[in-house]
């Protein structure tokens, strides 16, 4: 990306008319970054001071749409700002401006909707305008050409990454076990013959394929419990409860993580050292022992507690892999530095840190969640998880142990489940991370 | 040129890459000869397969390349009958090729940075050549007599009951290891390998290696770039090759150690008789230390003749242009000329002669057919459908 | 010389992660949790809280309480174990701590002397059939919930065989008590006491075959990783130059691989080997109870069960300390393999 550069206002040949367009775009983006910026503030500060209040013993009705808000709050937080710089760039024509606002507004209209707020799809609306006006003929010619010259060898790439998926074999039966899983989750309630927590007593440990003993009732295709539940339709559910907790541990560790490791290896000094030796402790305790000091000290035995002891347990990976690719990229922008004048923090950040950064966050993030299954599924075995009953694989394989002579399939399903979940998610990240490895990329 | 004073003869070499943007045709018909004592310059533009050349004559192209026709030929002394042997190298079973490289044909690589392995000691690194291909049993067997003298040696100021009568046992060894000298037995692996650390030390005194003793028992990462290259030469020369391929082995280092480099594989192609074949972009590395110069264009060879002859006899067009491209002293142009177009795509070559769309003199016949290497004058090879006319002996 | 520079830096290195670590599990203890936890229990007497609270220092400022937490763990001090009728957790560490680690060593030793050929033939066969199955193989080992795979294995190999009738392997606890009833631990490591002190070849025959089902389900995961390792730090270094030259020389295929490419391959994958005994502790953790095996792992599941604090404190402390030492051994292992880092 040589050929970025600036021009002042007055080098820009502009067609006056198109001027207008301009001014508009750049007021527009002016309001939606900092619409972005209170209203992610709202909800960071808002949740966080809520729960320390309540910590503190004192009764609060904190309003509904502010709670459980925290790290989407956060994360719009970031892109305001990071909308902030691009409209205060904008307002000079620096060339990098436009595609970084195409950019960061799609993300923000992505995380305002994933807020659930009512409000949150009107302002992800008002938020997609400034993107609308970017193709806006006069406004186009700024950008569109450099743009393009920019997007066609990473398209290239892109399709040649393809081309290896299809000729790895187990990439695509790993993506296929991984859609059917989460299809499957999300489809529960339509293909699952029985509830999740719906017991027969009549049917205690039936074997696999057995009719139900409750005339009229679906057939046990997987076997039932010791309690009489259906085997099959537990582990439906289970898998929304468990693909859920893995997915947000993992995004939360990858915000918190790659918000850290971004300033710490950006502005490096006496910062970095500080995080570099606390990650340094982190890693010198294993995952799930950490995790369940974590969950132990946080008294309840829940799986939002485990939840939270995975995202304190998981950030560090991320933030260590942010950092070193911040490193790498800072290396190289010090040979670019002589050549490209004045390049703003935010500029730095979204047009050569983030894309670099992309890929190995993907690869890690895809195993991870494998991991993160598992280890959650450890915690609830051995003690940790939601009370019994819910549909949770890690607990049904601990409560069918206690009876695994008489009802062996009410633990070989929900742990196989795991397994191929698991396995699916590795074999994704391996093989996506030899296809993404430049020096094993050979053509 | 009879055939009886060549060491390798290459002929219609192809070797192709199957890669995902298609197959490319790596060496289209490569021709090759090299005499025997001779250094030959091989000269190109980057990417027109001068290191899969040398890659193919070793056979180690690796996936997703294939050599796919042609023959290399080697011209093997047999030591007993006196006789030359022709041996094709792509008709070697992979094990008889084990005895070829290293000993026949040995190549020093372009990045010295890279190439010797980090965890072993460079002495290390010469001796298993050394002892991988020859035959140590007199050296072994001299080292052990040798030791032994020593420590008779040491015995003999001491007195005492004791010491005698362990002289008189050394002694009784010392006869009967003298007695095998004709015929040596098998050594054990210790004193094969003091053997081989012993030659690999020569060696490095060989190719003027300050402080070879000490330099035995460093590691890569603690010898300089001049350095290593200097062991690396030592490596491939240890076992006194047929012939020397070297890689660009001199483009990594500074011109001073560049040029002690050359001067030294001169001097030791005299002590040692090995030919060899040195491969470069720099005409002036061909110019002081090349006698015969082969010149490569996308894959195919486009002329082959004496030094002298090539620089003021250039009879292919590519060729002259390459060498007009050659800065030269007494010149003071503005712009270096350059032969137009660009260097063709190997997956999609142009057909007939490759080098036809950037030449001034093509014709109809140069776009359909490819032309073969032709002896056009006495020691004057070309590919060439319109050959320059020869400039005579205007030396 | 600089060998020893290195062990020293090293070793210095360590230092602040294990303050780290400490601080952490002070946190955790004094800061998120109710440090009170640790010294009472259901039938402690509401009234004698306050005396436990003073006498433990619990109503100091926390810089205060964190020395005595610090000054406490130094003298050995690490709280009772409520689950264990109050004995002191030390105690019942140095008496659980052998199991623990002859199971970890059982295991790492199966794992690396499976997985670093599977990960050469691996390496060296990329893409065919066998590479494949290795693959797989491995990645199912990472993607395996362990505690499943323990239940299966005993049900199969325990359990479906005893049933029928054939010989089998015993399900659980480290040797056959019924059998060798006079036996009494010295060290605590079984292996070595059946032989050294009991003198008895029976036993120790017993005491290995009650130790093949938790030693291969504890050492498939760590086999799984270092097989990963060896196959990717192998593919890469037979791409390198080196691998050329040492081809270029004549030597075998054989030879280039295990002189040439193992020993630049063996570095990156010591390093694995040292975090993968995280992976062991974890592991224990899960299997040591569905093996009724007397180590630390079944202590700390049960001292979950009966939320005793000062265990699961005293456990994390341990298992951390034990992974900075594996880690710093492993290092100095990675700084004889790699003469770069050794003169670095
Ligand atoms: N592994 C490979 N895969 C695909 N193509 C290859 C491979 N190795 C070499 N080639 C192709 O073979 C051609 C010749 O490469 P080679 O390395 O021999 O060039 P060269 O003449 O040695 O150049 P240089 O002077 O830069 O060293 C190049 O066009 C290259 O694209
Ligand atoms: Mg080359």
């Amino acid at each position: 990306m040589t050929e970025e550069y600036h021009l002042r206002s007055d080098e820009i040949p502009i067609d006056p008319s198109t001027v207008g367009q301009f001014r508009v775009l750049w007021f527009l983006e002016l309001v939606v970054s900092i619409m972005l910026t209170i209203l992610g503030g709202i909800l960071f500060v808002g949740d966080v001071t809520y729960s320390i209040i309540e910590r503190l013993g004192y009764p609060v009705v904190p309003p509904d749409w502010i709670i459980g808000k925290f790290a989407i709050g956060f994360a719009i937080a970031v892109l305001g700002l990071i909308a902030v710089r691009i409209a205060a760039a904008l307002e000079n024509y620096e060339m990098w401006t436009f595609s970084a606002l195409l950019y960061v507004n799609l993300i923000s209209a992505g995380s305002l909707i994933l807020t659930e707020l009512s409000t949150g799809l009107y302002a992800a609306v008002f938020v997609l305008v400034p993107v609308v006006l970017l193709f806006l003929p006069g406004v186009k010619s700024y950008w569109w050409e450099t743009f393009v010259e920019d997007m066609v060898p990473r398209l290239r790439e892109f399709r040649y990454s393809m081309h290896l998926v299809r000729k790895s074999p187990l990439v695509v039966v790993g993506i296929v076990i991984i859609v059917a899983f989460v299809i499957l989750a999300l489809l529960a309630p339509w293909v699952a013959p029985y509830g999740p927590e719906e017991r027969i007593w009549a049917d205690t440990n039936l074997p696999p394929g057995s009719p139900s003993n409750v005339p009229g009732n679906p057939v046990h295709y997987w076997g039932t419990d010791n309690s009489g539940g259906d085997v099959f339709s537990r582990i439906l559910y289970g898998a929304q409860v468990d693909l859920r907790v893995a997915i947000t541990v993992v995004i939360v560790a990858i915000v918190i993580g790659t918000f850290l490791g971004a300033v710490s290896g950006y502005y490096g000094g006496k910062l970095d050292e500080l995080l570099m030796r606390v990650t340094d402790v982190f890693f010198a305790f294993p995952g799930l022992i950490l995790a369940m000091a974590i969950v132990m000290a946080l008294g309840s035995r829940s799986l939002e507690n485990i939840s939270v002891a995975l995202m304190v347990t998981w950030w560090p990976t991320y933030a260590r892999l942010v950092r070193g690719q911040v490193l790498l990229e800072r290396e190289k922008l010090y040979v670019e530095a002589a050549r490209s004048v004045g390049a703003s923090d935010a500029r730095i950040l979204i047009y050569h840190i983030i894309p670099n950064t992309i890929q190995p966050i993907i690869v890690q993030a895809t195993m991870d969640t494998g991991a993160v299954l598992l280890v959650a599924a450890g915690l609830s075995f051995i003690g940790f998880g939601p009370p019994a009953g819910i549909a949770e694989w890690g607990l049904m394989i601990a409560k069918g142990q206690e009876y695994f002579s008489i009802s062996p399939w009410a633990v070989f399903f929900p742990g196989f489940a795991i397994l191929l979940v698991s396995l699916a998610l590795n074999l994704v990240g391996d093989g996506i991370r030899d296809i993404l490895d430049p020096k094993l990329r050979r053509r | 040129m009879s055939d009886d004073e060549l060491v390798l003869k290459v002929e219609d070499l192809v070797t192709n890459f199957y890669t995902y943007e298609g197959v490319v045709k790596a060496l289209d018909g490569v021709n090759l000869f090299l005499r025997k004592g001779d250094t030959m310059g091989l000269v190109g533009e980057t990417g027109c397969g001068k290191s899969v050349t040398a890659r193919s004559i070793l056979r180690l192209v690796e996936p997703p390349g294939r050599i796919e026709g042609g023959r290399i030929l080697l011209y093997v002394p047999n030591e007993e009958s006196g006789n030359v042997e022709e041996v094709d190298l792509l008709k070697l079973s992979e094990e008889d090729m084990l005895h070829v490289r290293g000993r026949l044909v040995s190549i020093v690589f372009q990045d010295p940075a890279t190439f010797p392995n980090p965890v072993f000691t460079i002495g290390d690194q010469i001796a298993e050549v050394v002892m991988l291909h020859q035959d140590l049993r007199k050296e072994a067997l001299e080292i052990r007599i040798e030791e032994l003298r020593n420590a008779l040696d040491k015995l003999e100021g001491k007195g005492g009951l004791v010491s005698s009568t362990r002289r008189e046992k050394i002694r009784e060894r010392l006869a009967h290891y003298e007695s095998q000298l004709d015929d040596p037995p098998e050594p054990d692996p210790k004193y094969k390998k003091k053997a081989a650390l012993k030659i690999a030390e020569d060696m490095l005194r060989l190719v003027k290696m300050p402080a070879p003793d000490k330099v035995m028992m460093q590691y890569p990462h603690e010898l300089s770039g001049g350095m290593r290259q200097r062991a690396l030469i030592a490596m491939a020369l240890a076992c006194n090759p047929l012939i020397l391929i070297c890689d660009e082995a001199t483009t990594a280092l500074d011109v001073t150690v560049q040029a002690q480099v050359l001067n030294l594989l001169n001097e030791l192609k005299k002590e040692v008789g090995t030919s060899i074949i040195i491969i470069t972009h720099d005409m002036g590395v061909v110019a002081e230390t090349c006698s015969w110069v082969t010149v490569m264009y996308a894959g195919t060879t486009v002329e082959s003749c004496a030094t002298e002859e090539l620089f003021y006899n250039p009879r292919h067009p590519y060729t002259a242009g390459l060498l007009t491209a050659v800065p030269k002293l007494h010149e003071n142009r503005e712009r270096l000329p350059q032969i137009r177009g660009s260097v063709p795509n190997l997956i999609t070559p142009p057909p007939g002669c490759r080098f036809h769309p950037r030449c001034d003199y093509a014709t109809g016949i140069c776009e359909t057919e490819k032309p073969h290497l032709k002896e056009i004058s006495p020691g004057h090879w070309v590919a060439c459908h319109h050959p320059l006319p020869d400039k005579g002996g205007k030396r | 010389m600089r060998l020893r520079d290195f062990i020293i830096r090293r070793i210095l290195l360590a230092i602040p992660v294990v303050f780290g670590v400490l601080t952490i599990t002070w946190f955790l203890s004094h800061m998120v949790g109710d440090p009170v936890v640790m010294y009472i229990n259901t039938n402690t007497p509401a009234s004698a809280i306050p005396g436990i609270i003073r006498s433990h220092g619990l109503d100091q400022p926390p810089h205060i309480q964190y020395f005595i937490y610090l000054n406490n763990l130094f003298h050995g001090d690490w709280g009772e174990s409520t689950s264990m009728s109050f004995r002191p957790v030390t105690e019942v560490i140095a008496q659980r701590f052998p199991a623990t680690i002859e199971l970890a060593l059982v295991a790492m030793v199966f794992a690396v002397l499976l997985g670093i050929p599977l990960g050469i033939i691996s390496a060296t066969r990329k893409d065919q059939m066998i590479d494949h199955f290795t693959r797989i193989f491995s990645l199912a080992g990472v993607s395996m919930p362990i505690f499943w795979f323990a239940i299966m294995l005993k049900y199969v190999l325990y359990y479906q065989l005893a049933i029928m009738g054939l010989p089998h392997l015993p399900g659980g606890y480290r040797y056959d008590s019924n059998r060798f009833y006079w036996f009494q631990y010295t060290t605590g490591f079984i292996l070595i006491d059946s032989l050294v002190y009991a003198h008895s070849i029976p036993l120790f025959v017993d005491a290995l075959t009650h130790l093949v089902m938790p030693g291969f389900c504890l050492g498939y995961l760590t086999m799984a990783i270092i097989t990963r390792m060896m196959r990717s730090s192998m593919l890469e270094v037979l791409r390198e130059d080196y691998i050329t030259l040492a081809r270029a020389k004549g030597l075998s295929e054989k030879v280039v691989i295990y002189r040439h490419a193992l020993r630049n391959a063996l570095i990156p994958t010591v390093t694995v080997i040292g975090l993968a005994f995280g992976g062991l502790m974890t592991g224990a953790v899960l299997t040591e109870t569905i093996f009724q095996w007397h180590g630390l792992g079944q202590w700390a599941v049960s001292a979950i069960l009966s939320a005793d604090l000062a265990a699961i404190n005293g456990f994390t402390l341990l298992v951390a300390l034990i992974f900075v030492t594996a880690n710093l051994i492993v290092d100095l292992v990675y700084g004889t393999l790699d003469p770069r880092i050794r003169f670095g």
